[in-house]
């Protein structure tokens, strides 16, 4: 695959300021994935799809921390991180597309997703002692890239990952473990799956757990910058938790959590949360450019074959 | 040699001339050197690139998958075939999907070494050959230990291409001696090796040449060597005479080798331990019936074991799982 | 001299491989040292010694030994140890001289027609594993037909016919020829060596049966008999032969035997001295039934049957190809054999028999006691 250039309207000009590029980015994932689901509606796309809006802080604050040796793993919710380490819309769009200029030329679809430095299974569980596999790789081969793997809490009923949890802590593996909890599995609370304690599932392993509730990129930034360092440092793993809130559906189809609760979500979402501490001027800059550009993008994806 | 030296030696081998290998299993560490001591002294000799793991074979699975995509070349051992079941998910949503749906952009070449196969009472989960479940999976090429085949050349063909193989090695191997075609001969079998372009060869033996041979016998593994000593007896003390056909690379399969003999005799039985129905003989079955159609002088008849649990008692596994005589009976009514 | 036994529980294996002798051969050792590791697909095995003396190894590291036998002897002095191991070492030398001598790879039934037709296994390739085919292609080979003797001439109006076995069944055949005026045996071949250029009955015994074709080419006969009158198998073996080789079978029936009216008869039967075939009744081809067999009407006969003196079917009775059946038999209407039925001498048969079946008899035995 060719290096993607990514577009400055979407992702930013390297001297941008750090807040603009920051909301810049939380924006370009947002409609990239809004616009998506009207795609869906329209009836031009087939099969699934897993959107990420109200967590797109997460996405953008740990990218920011990831370096271009580093090797990212996501799941099913894979756009948000794709998109913020790559910027590549066009490669995500014609993939869900199903044409061959997607990034997999449309064989992954919405949740395989591959490009240099970073890959994405929609099988839950089995990625994370594979980013461990990569990260002994990386060990092996010296140097401090690290290798970072996102979950949800939903993954945390996989056997897999505790026995990767133990391996990784027990080997010293340059493994980041990004665990996004947005409290429903699906269309199930975490209180009707999830027994115990949330860290101490970590801690018990011996694992250092750095542990976030909140939707502001900025305040998610410093914990994951100081996180990320200390896997590269030390060449050992980390558990970092996010607590946020998916105010999309799991998937195309409706998953029945109370209105209410979704409603009252709004009111702190990453963009309204970050949003005000831009202009407004420079905030509608940006919002103009992200549509304009993907506009544009969607346009040319429709016509590729 | 026996087997289980020659595959050690082999293992060292891998190790001291491609550091991009990596060995992982478990109770592999030195002194104890694996259950069957295949990776004896491999800890000593290259601490860095092998380790012995936790009871987690999820995670051995995995974290040999990361390995390959990371640019390595795992090995990894599985303390007894039944145990894949346990890395099935690996193998078939992870490892053999990487290549094919990121479109090429990257390979996972993982080696599982699974020691396989009963007759020794160890009852119905340390004695299956579950092989047959991984011989559909598109692209995993499984590959067989036979005593025909020095288990260096499996390694050579898993380092020289990328993509991921299930090497079977049936237990019973271990303690046997490697007999390795020389100047043309196994013992008093004339062996030749046929093989399709970069596919591992099949190795072909027949006490007299393939034109006084009437019915062709395939099988892998210890099967393999079980069917030539019944086919041995039977052509010394009756001149029934028959070739065996043993190939490297169960799947997928390299028919090419197997049709040659059949185009001679007109015959074919298949011989494997695994359990009947949905088996790789009858694959091959399928395949030969449609080629020779018309042709054949019997339907070809598959040999596998009984479909059901195998049994701890011995003389209970005994019938159960394809033996001696069971290879013995098929042949004589394949012939008769 | 006490033997070394691996010590094992694991009934499960019944060899292993030694992997590494720890005491040398001929060392001395003290009861309880471990002397070797012992590979079985189940463990490492360390092999003790339980007594005190001298070492011998009776196999090779990385042999595949036993575990019910010896895999080492220990020896109160070292001269008892290496007089034993001189015994062995002559019994090792006698077997390789035996070996060497012989050479020969061939399989039984090579080696059983080799005795056959008296050929020496060590003139043929040793090379290769031999087998029935390279025997008979070297008796082919070796005789020149030349000094075997040509078969008889006989009158133009005459059946010349070939008889196939040399042995008693030639002799009734040939006597049937004699009880009739259209058949003539012109030759019989045997594939007994012994047998050739002998006559049974005046009637030469030309070859093999490898001269069967070639004499056919060359006109020396019309039709073939199968004399063999036991076998079954190889009945059916010579009409395949024949068969391919396009050679005919013709029918050798004795001038007091009765055919019925309405009887099919095939080709290449045997009938002896008092057979009746009843009305209406079917024979198969190449049958050799004896004397005072009487098949009542509407019986149907396969082929390749052989039967001995007087068995007796009542009507409606079929017989199976290539069934074999003793002497003085009974056989009850409708009664049918299968192929390949096998009946003992003296049996009254009431039921059918499945193919592959034989029918065994009580047969009531006599005493015999000396006169008073």
């Amino acid at each position: 695959m060719e290096a993607v250039s990514p577009d400055p309207r979407l992702f930013g000009r390297p001297d941008e300021d750090v807040d603009a590029r920051l909301y810049r980015r939380m924006r370009f994932i947002r409609r990239f994935e809004e616009k998506l689901l009207l795609l869906f509606e329209e009836g031009i796309l087939a099969g699934t799809t897993h959107c990420s809006i109200g967590q797109e802080a997460d996405a953008v604050a740990v990218m920011a921390h990831v370096r271009p040796g580093d090797h990212t793993f996501s799941n099913h919710r894979c756009h948000g991180h794709y998109l913020a380490r790559t910027g590549d819309a066009l490669g995500l769009y014609a993939e869900i597309m199903g044409k061959d200029a997607g990034v997999c030329r449309g064989i992954g679809g919405s949740q395989h997703i591959c490009a240099p430095g970073f890959k994405s299974n929609g099988i839950q569980g089995g990625i994370v002692p594979t980013a461990a596999g990569i990260a002994w790789a990386q060990k092996l081969a010296g140097g401090d890239d690290i290798s970072v793997v996102f979950i949800g809490d939903g993954t945390l009923g996989e056997g897999a990952v505790y026995e990767t949890l133990n391996i990784a802590q027990l080997w010293s593996l340059p493994l980041w473990i990004v665990l996004e909890d947005n409290g429903w599995s699906q269309s199930t609370p975490l209180a009707a799956n999830f027994a115990g304690d949330m860290r101490m599932r970590f801690e018990a392993f011996g694992l250092p757990v750095s542990e976030i509730d909140s939707t502001d990129v900025k305040a998610i930034e410093t914990v994951v910058a100081a996180d990320a360092d200390h896997v590269r440092t030390t060449r050992t793993p980390h558990v970092t938790i996010l607590h946020t809130y998916r105010l999309c559906n799991h998937s195309k189809s409706s998953d029945a959590r109370p209105e209410d609760e979704v409603k009252a979500r709004w009111a702190t979402e990453p963009l309204v949360v970050h949003g005000p501490r831009l202009q407004d001027s420079l905030r509608d800059t940006i919002d103009a450019d992200v549509e304009a550009a993907l506009d544009e993008v969607i346009a040319h994806a429709r016509s590729l074959p | 040699m026996i087997y289980s030296k020659a595959l050690n030696e082999a293992l060292h081998r891998a190790l001291g001339e491609d550091n991009r290998v990596v060995v992982l299993g478990e109770d592999i560490s030195d002194p104890y050197g694996g259950a069957f001591k295949v990776s004896r002294g491999l800890t000593t000799a290259f601490p860095e690139r092998v380790k012995t793991t936790p009871v987690s074979e999820q995670a051995i699975a995995g974290i040999a998958a990361g390995l390959a995509l990371g640019g390595y070349r795992p090995i990894a051992e599985v303390m007894f075939g039944d145990f894949l079941s346990l890395c099935f998910d690996q193998l078939l949503n992870h490892i053999t999907k990487y290549n094919a749906m990121y479109a090429g952009q990257t390979t996972c070449p993982v080696m599982f070494r699974a020691p396989m196969g009963g007759h020794r009472g160890y009852g119905p989960t340390h004695s299956q050959s579950i092989e047959k479940h991984f011989l559909g999976m598109p692209h995993l090429r499984v590959l067989a230990a036979s005593p025909y085949h020095a288990p260096h050349d499996a390694f050579a063909d898993f380092l020289a291409k990328d993509d991921p193989v299930l090497f079977v090695e049936h237990k019973l191997l271990y303690p046997k001696h490697l007999t390795l075609p020389e100047n043309g001969a196994v013992g008093d079998f004339m062996a030749r090796t046929e093989s399709s372009p970069g596919v591992l060869p099949s190795v072909c033996l027949s006490l007299v040449p393939r034109e006084d041979c009437a019915l062709t016998v395939v099988a892998y593994g210890y099967e393999a060597q079980l069917a030539a000593s019944v086919i041995e007896k039977l052509g010394m003390e009756e001149e029934l005479f028959c070739e065996l056909v043993v190939p490297a690379q169960i799947a997928p399969v390299d028919y090419a080798p197997i049709e040659a003999s059949v185009a001679s005799t007109r015959r074919l039985l298949t011989v494997e331990e695994g359990t009947a129905g949905w088996s790789w003989g009858v694959q091959i079955a399928s395949s030969i019936q449609r080629t020779f159609f018309g042709k054949l002088a019997k339907p070809v008849e598959v040999l596998a074991s009984q479909p059901t649990v195998i049994p701890g008692a011995r003389r209970l596994e005994q019938e159960m799982l394809v033996g001696a005589h069971h290879i013995e009976q098929k042949i004589r009514e394949a012939l008769s | 001299m006490n033997d070394v036994i691996v010590p094992t529980s694991d009934v499960n294996s019944e060899t292993g491989v030694i992997v590494e002798w720890k005491i040398a051969d001929g060392a001395r050792v003290e009861s309880g040292d471990i002397v070797a590791d012992i590979e079985t697909s189940k463990a490492v095995i360390e092999v003790p010694v339980t007594t005190s003396g001298y070492l011998l190894h009776l196999a090779a590291q990385d042999a595949e030994v036993s575990l019910a036998t010896a895999i080492a002897r220990v020896f109160d002095t070292p001269e008892a140890l290496e007089a034993y191991r001189a015994t062995l070492q002559a019994e090792l030398d006698e077997a390789a001289v035996r070996n060497a001598a012989s050479g020969v790879r061939a399989t039984l039934k090579a080696k059983t027609r080799a005795e056959e037709l008296g050929v020496d296994l060590t003139t043929l390739d040793t090379s290769r594993l031999i087998t029935v085919k390279e025997v008979e292609a070297a008796v082919a080979q070796n005789v020149d037909p030349a000094t075997l003797p040509a078969p008889l001439k006989a009158p133009e109006d005459q059946e010349r016919v070939l008889l196939i076995g040399g042995a008693r069944g030639a002799t009734q055949v040939i006597d049937i020829f004699r009880g009739n005026t259209t058949q003539t045996a012109v030759a019989i071949v045997d594939d007994d060596r012994s047998k050739w250029g002998t006559e049974v009955y005046g009637v030469p015994v030309v070859g093999g049966s490898d001269r069967i074709g070639p004499l056919f080419e060359a006109g020396a006969f019309d039709a073939v008999v199968i004399a063999i009158s036991t076998s079954v198998k190889a009945r059916a073996m010579f009409r395949e032969r024949c068969a391919a080789l396009g050679v005919p079978l013709t029918n050798a029936i004795d001038a007091t035997s009765k055919v019925a009216s309405e009887v099919t008869m095939g080709r290449g039967n045997v009938l002896c001295a008092f057979v009746q075939i009843g009305t209406s009744a079917i024979v198969g081809d190449n049958n050799f039934i004896s004397a005072y067999n009487s098949f009542e009407h509407h019986n149907v006969l396969g082929s390749d049957i052989s039967t001995g003196p007087a068995c007796v079917t009542s009507s409606r009775v079929k017989v199976g190809d290539r069934c074999r059946l003793g002497t003085g038999i009974y056989i009850e209407p409708g009664v049918e054999l299968g192929e390949e039925v096998r009946v003992a001498s003296g049996s009254v048969l009431l039921k059918s028999v499945p193919a592959k079946h034989t029918v065994k008899a009580k047969v009531v035995t006599t005493v015999v006691v000396p006169n008073r």
